[in-house]
């Protein structure tokens, strides 16, 4: 800008404008802007500025292009000037005639509708970037270009991030369903909606989306949950930075939900998240582990049944009963002595689902152990049920010797009606027996006990569950 | 920053008050001031004068470069509105006033005497609207006059019309179009252009009539250009959306670069490979286009206009498309201005041209299959139906060329035409005037030189005054 040139009737609008523009010069060089287009779409009347631009500077525009441009106009008038002189009549000498055409007036009038559309049509013309993406997106389907083509998929991604910015779902939704068809339909684009996915959502964008999510009520929610579980897959590792950083338990537990689906977060993607230092990231990774039923979590399970906080353990459980199979289930005997109750309680349960010989041996160590009685009320049972499933008809000395009454150092009542009931998980004459003795009792707990035992045992022998 | 508070206000109110100063000074040509509809109309402007001036004060209408500005603000315009305010631009224009400034305390008969005096009286200049404003005790309107050029830069439009040539050589010859210093310099030629459509349509009008053969491409995108903005601003689009269409329509073209110059030149029809070539030319556009690193209104516009150009209103033409439904409205007015001008223009492949009046009924003819057909209707009432370059014989055996387009309200077959025959020759003969009844003129014929269609428009003044401006300035 050489000059600015304010105005008489100038106003403090104007001014404000024009120190609005000046104050964000630099971030206009970003934008790829300049201080002379913002100034001028600001449209201030009573300010006028005269640039340096070279084609506006008299003595830089090119002197040929006017001189030429006045040439081209003396030339065609003389041409003409001649040809009208030489000619006697129109029509004559190089000189066409052409009959003017009838056209009615009152029909190049614009009905009420037309006029209706018009304003229509200005209004709509501040979405430029719906247009803009179905270019792109035809581009995209009718062209030989590929994934490969740098500026196709930045401009996508551009639009996708641009549709974000707004809050405009549906126009964003819009680009990557079409982007998935695409894929299916071509296979050079294969991949390409996860490209432009991983481009152009951001943090800040998938952290928007979420507190809407946890926030909004009624279909709205589910609009953007869908939206964002379309968008898992590919976010998944911002969604993992968002769980791990963010303290608002109800964004986690949305990013959860979304990410706890049958397919899951890549491993590679949760494995580092099992070795951070915050507990709660650990926990969840271990939950989206169990989610995806990535086998290679048993790996770490030694190592994570070891933590220090209570609850990565007890998850660490729950998952690996999840993913199920012979190595999880070996890891899960670590569980069953675990300092902390509660994750004994549910390893005991995990493992009487399982089984297996070495669960066996610890089952029954723990139940014999002189403490065992002392232990919560829920773990006993557990232990109990776990034991019975595992080990069956092999359990029932043992259960039996746990409900009996000694002479000396009898057990609690809780226990002895605990291992009675246990024995309803087995199926045999063994049980049976001791089951009809139990009921014999005359103990009014240990009685009733029996009786619940051989309902289950009913139930199993019907194909229900315990 | 802190500024007197502004009361907030509606662009619609501003439309209201404007619409309402157009209807009592239209009715004042007519109704004398004891006429009951007089007193109405009158009475609302007064009733919306007063509110306003209530909230602030004192208020100015004024009209600057064909538009109506309230205060500093624009007044938009609008499909349904744009006579009434040309019809106030062009007042305020025959009066040689740019503002007319309300008081606090202006009463409706004050008001009723201004309208009488602007409707009536002879348009004498601004000092004579003072004086008999004055005259008749009218002390709450003050007259504010024009004077050219008194804190505004100057930009002869022939300067103007150069320097897009000049950027659009600039951009050819860059192998990257998508520079930002080339881009920089576009979007300022692409201000200036529609800086002079809203100061001076018609002069720039009539630069696109010049047809600069040797290099169609450049001129053509500049006229395309032109021509886009004068249909915009008849639409009534803001100036920032103005600058936005005059980028995307002067870029149009950018993927005709790539094709090959002696297949775009060639003398003759195209076989099928070179019309698959040049087939390819708005996708070329438009990935060309994609190279700006941040998306904008105006490059995404830019995109979208290059990729559309040759669609048609049916969505028939090129490229295929699958997804669209509708040619986008910036997509619809460079289609026109497009094809017009392509018209018009002489090629080599045509032995015969179509003259600028033939074109126009071609674009009536497909309207609303090719072409919108309410963007048909607003193009021809701007151009009329003898458009300017159009080489006519007039049926007092004069024969001229088309060199402004009809005033907006008048007959779309009575434009103004400078004479070619010797001993008048520069005259110009407005159609539109009456004598006794009857018109001096009227088109008989419309002629064809040398079967290019048209010829310049272009007064050569207009390059007297560009060389004029460049001594003042240095």
């Amino acid at each position: 800008v050489r000059t600015l040139c304010l105005s008489p009737g100038i106003d403090a609008e104007e001014l404000e404008a024009l120190v609005d523009c000046l104050a964000h010069a630099d971030d206009l060089v970003d934008m790829e802007q300049d201080i002379v287009t913002a100034l001028w779409e600001r449209d201030c009347g009573h300010i006028d500025c005269q640039v340096v631009d070279p084609f506006l500077a008299g003595e830089v525009l090119g002197e040929g292009m006017v001189d030429a441009l006045r040439e081209r106009v003396l030339q065609r008038l003389e041409e003409t000037e001649s040809l009208a002189s030489s000619a006697r009549t129109p029509g004559q000498n190089g000189i066409g005639l052409v009959q003017p055409a009838r056209i009615d007036s009152a029909r190049l009038q614009l009905t009420p509708d037309e006029i209706q559309t018009g304003e229509q049509a200005l209004e709509g013309l501040s979405s430029v970037l719906q247009d803009f993406a179905e270019v792109l997106l035809e581009i995209a389907g009718n062209t030989r270009a590929t994934v490969a083509d740098d500026v196709l998929i930045r401009s996508l991604t551009g639009a996708v991030a641009t549709f974000l910015d707004a809050g405009d779902i549906k126009g964003a939704s819009f680009v990557l369903g079409s982007l998935e068809r695409l894929e299916s339909s071509r296979s050079q684009w294969a991949g390409l909606s996860g490209v432009i996915t991983r481009g152009a959502v951001s943090r800040d964008h998938l952290h928007r989306l979420l507190r809407e999510a946890s926030q909004s009520p009624g279909d709205e929610e589910g609009e953007i949950e869908r939206f964002l579980r379309s968008l898992a897959d590919a976010a998944a590792p911002s969604l993992l930075e968002i769980l791990a950083e963010t303290e608002d338990r109800s964004l986690r537990r949305t990013i959860l939900r979304l990410l706890g689906g049958e397919d899951g977060v890549p491993w590679p993607d949760l494995e580092p998240l099992l070795r951070d230092a915050r507990w709660y990231v650990v926990r969840n990774a271990v939950q989206l582990a169990a989610a995806g039923r990535h086998e290679r979590l048993v790996d770490h399970a030694p190592r994570l049944l070891r933590h220090s906080e209570v609850q990565v353990r007890r998850e660490v459980v729950r998952a690996l009963e999840r993913v199920g199979g012979q190595a999880a289930t070996r890891a899960l005997a670590q569980g069953l002595s675990d300092i902390d109750s509660s994750v004994r309680t549910l390893a005991a349960r995990a493992a009487g689902r399982e089984g297996g010989r070495q669960v066996e041996e610890l089952l029954q160590a723990h139940i014999e152990h002189r403490d065992f009685p002392s232990l919560p009320a829920e773990e006993v049972q557990a232990f109990f049920n776990a034991y019975a499933r595992v080990a069956q008809e092999r359990a029932v000395p043992l259960l039996d010797r746990s409900w009996k009454k000694r002479l000396i150092s009898s057990r609690p009542a809780g226990v002895r009606a605990a291992a009675v009931l246990a024995l309803g998980n087995i199926r045999g004459p063994a049980a049976n027996a001791s089951l009809k003795e139990a009921s014999r009792s005359g103990d009014a707990q240990t009685v009733r006990a029996a009786t619940q035992a051989v309902q289950m045992q009913a139930s199993l022998a019907s194909g229900g569950g315990a | 920053m802190s500024g007197r508070p502004r009361p907030a206000r509606s662009s619609a109110a501003d439309q209201l008050l404007t619409l309402n100063l157009v209807a009592t000074i239209r009715t004042a040509a007519y109704y004398d001031a004891e006429n009951s509809v007089m007193q109405q109309v009158c009475s609302a402007l007064y009733v919306h004068l007063a509110e306003r001036l209530a909230e602030q004060q004192p208020l100015k209408i004024g009209v600057n470069s064909q538009c109506v500005f309230i205060d500093s603000a624009r007044v938009r315009t609008s499909l349904h509105t744009f006579k009434r305010f040309a019809y106030l631009t062009e007042l305020f224009a025959g009066w040689g006033i740019n503002t007319l400034t309300f008081h606090q305390g202006v009463s409706e008969a004050e008001l009723m005497i201004l309208a009488m005096i602007m409707a009536r009286e002879a348009r004498e200049g601004p000092e004579s609207l003072r004086a008999s404003l004055g005259h008749k005790g009218v002390a709450h309107v003050e007259v504010d006059l024009v004077e050219p050029g008194t804190g505004r830069q100057v930009i002869a439009p022939v300067e103007a019309y150069a320097a897009a040539l000049q950027v659009g050589e600039q951009l050819r010859r860059s192998a990257e179009t998508a520079e930002h210093a080339n881009q920089r310099l576009a979007r300022h030629v692409t201000q200036a252009v529609v800086d002079q459509v809203m100061e001076d349509p018609a002069s720039l009008l009539a630069l696109t009539t010049i047809k600069e053969s040797d290099r169609y491409l450049i001129s053509h995108s500049a006229n395309v250009a032109i021509l886009s903005v004068l249909l915009g601003q008849r639409l009534g689009l803001s100036k920032s959306r103005l600058g936005e269409l005059c980028l995307a329509a002067f870029l149009h073209d950018a993927g005709k670069l790539e094709v090959p110059p002696d297949i775009l030149n060639k003398p003759g029809p195209l076989d099928s490979g070179e019309w698959e070539e040049v087939r390819t030319h708005p996708v070329t556009a438009a990935l060309a286009l994609l190279g700006a690193k941040r998306l904008t209104p105006a490059s995404m516009r830019a995109v979208v206009v290059a990729y559309e150009h040759h669609l048609n209103y049916d969505l028939s033409g090129y490229p295929p498309t699958t997804l669209k439904d509708h040619v986008s409205l910036f997509g619809n007015i460079v289609t026109i201005a497009d094809r017009y001008d392509a018209l018009t223009t002489s090629r080599p492949y045509r032995l015969v041209n179509l003259t600028p009046h033939e074109a126009v009924v071609y674009l009536i003819s497909n309207a609303g299959r090719y072409f919108d057909p309410a963007l048909v209707k607003l193009f021809v009432e701007m151009l009329g139906f003898y458009p300017p370059g159009t080489l006519v014989g007039l049926d007092t055996g004069d024969i001229g060329v088309v060199c402004e387009p009809p005033v907006v309200g008048h007959p779309l077959d009575r434009p103004a035409v400078r004479l070619l025959a010797p001993g008048r020759a520069g005259e110009v003969v407005d159609l539109s005037r009456q004598t006794d009844g009857r018109y001096a003129f009227s088109v008989a014929v419309v002629l064809n030189p040398a079967n290019q269609g048209q010829i310049p428009a272009v007064d050569l003044e207009l390059f007297n005054q560009r060389m004029a401006q460049a001594v003042g300035t240095s």
